[in-house]
């Protein structure tokens, strides 16, 4: 799993590339809550994640958890419709709990 | 579970549990059902669900304890004109009760929502998780491959 951090329109994505397990979720997690820190929106790039498990889907519910502390709205997660993303959301029902998007696009063009 | 006729396209693994192995048994069991012909969607499901298998043996099967071995059986029922595959995957510790409803609850439910039968089976020596696929349409099925796939990986990654 690689990160790589960019800015887009003000907001701060964090872009994860690669298999979110429970042995690269904590970084996963780190990456996002040290973005939160910043003070900017954050916006959380899944669309190029290849595998996600139970243990990635707790660190997006902690994550977005964390922004809701911090920001006062739940952390935006562009997925796109990649299946290895969408998939264990829409079967753990977290579809109603994270705030998802289709792009990075479409996540950064309202206002935080 | 189905009675359904087993034919001889096994599956077998044999690794040591710690954390790298659920990524190698991911590889492995892909293989495996792209050999068989398995449709690609519900082949995802079957690796997320196995996979979750293995993790919670590798995170909590041997707490406090030596890595000991984790075991992943898979193997094919044919029934009339559908097919499933069934994973058995076997450790040496005890499954964790469900202590956090958030992690361990998922992991339960991913397995739930992507298999048509879970069953944890904890016993003294170690536990066995039984996964039964959702069935797929026979006429999908390859000509068997090799008959039966056995890797042993000791690694301390």
């Amino acid at each position: 799993m690689t990160i790589h951090r960019t800015q887009v329109r003000g907001f701060v994505v964090v872009q994860v590339r690669g298999e979110v397990e429970a042995l690269t979720a904590g970084r996963l997690g780190d990456a996002v809550t040290e973005a939160l820190g910043d003070g900017r929106p954050v916006v959380l790039d899944l669309t190029d994640v290849r595998f996600l498990d139970s243990a990635g889907l707790e660190t997006l519910v902690r994550v977005t958890e964390n922004s809701e502390l911090r920001r006062g709205e739940p952390l935006r997660i562009a997925v796109d419709q990649n299946r290895p993303v969408v998939r264990p959301i829409q079967i753990t029902g977290l579809e109603e709990r994270l705030a998802l998007y289709d792009s990075v696009e479409d996540a950064t063009s309202t206002t935080a | 579970m189905g009675a359904g006729e087993v034919d001889s396209a096994t599956l077998q693994v044999r690794l040591l549990g710690v954390p790298a192995a659920a990524s190698i048994v991911r590889e492995r069991l892909r293989a495996w059902l792209d050999g068989l012909g398995w449709p690609e969607h519900e082949a995802d499901d079957v690796v997320l669900a196995v996979h979750e298998a293995v993790s919670n043996s590798v995170e909590h099967g041997y707490d406090a304890m030596p890595a000991g071995e984790v075991v992943v059986a898979g193997d094919r029922l044919v029934d009339g004109d559908g097919q499933r595959v069934r994973v058995v995957v076997r450790d040496e510790g005890r499954w964790r009760t469900p202590r956090d409803p958030g992690y361990r609850g998922r992991g339960l439910a991913v397995m739930r929502g992507c298999m048509e039968g879970v069953d944890v089976r904890p016993g003294a020596a170690g536990t066995e998780v039984v996964l039964l696929s959702r069935p797929v349409p026979a006429s999908r099925a390859r000509v068997l491959p090799l008959a039966v796939t056995t890797v042993e990986v000791h690694a301390r990654l």
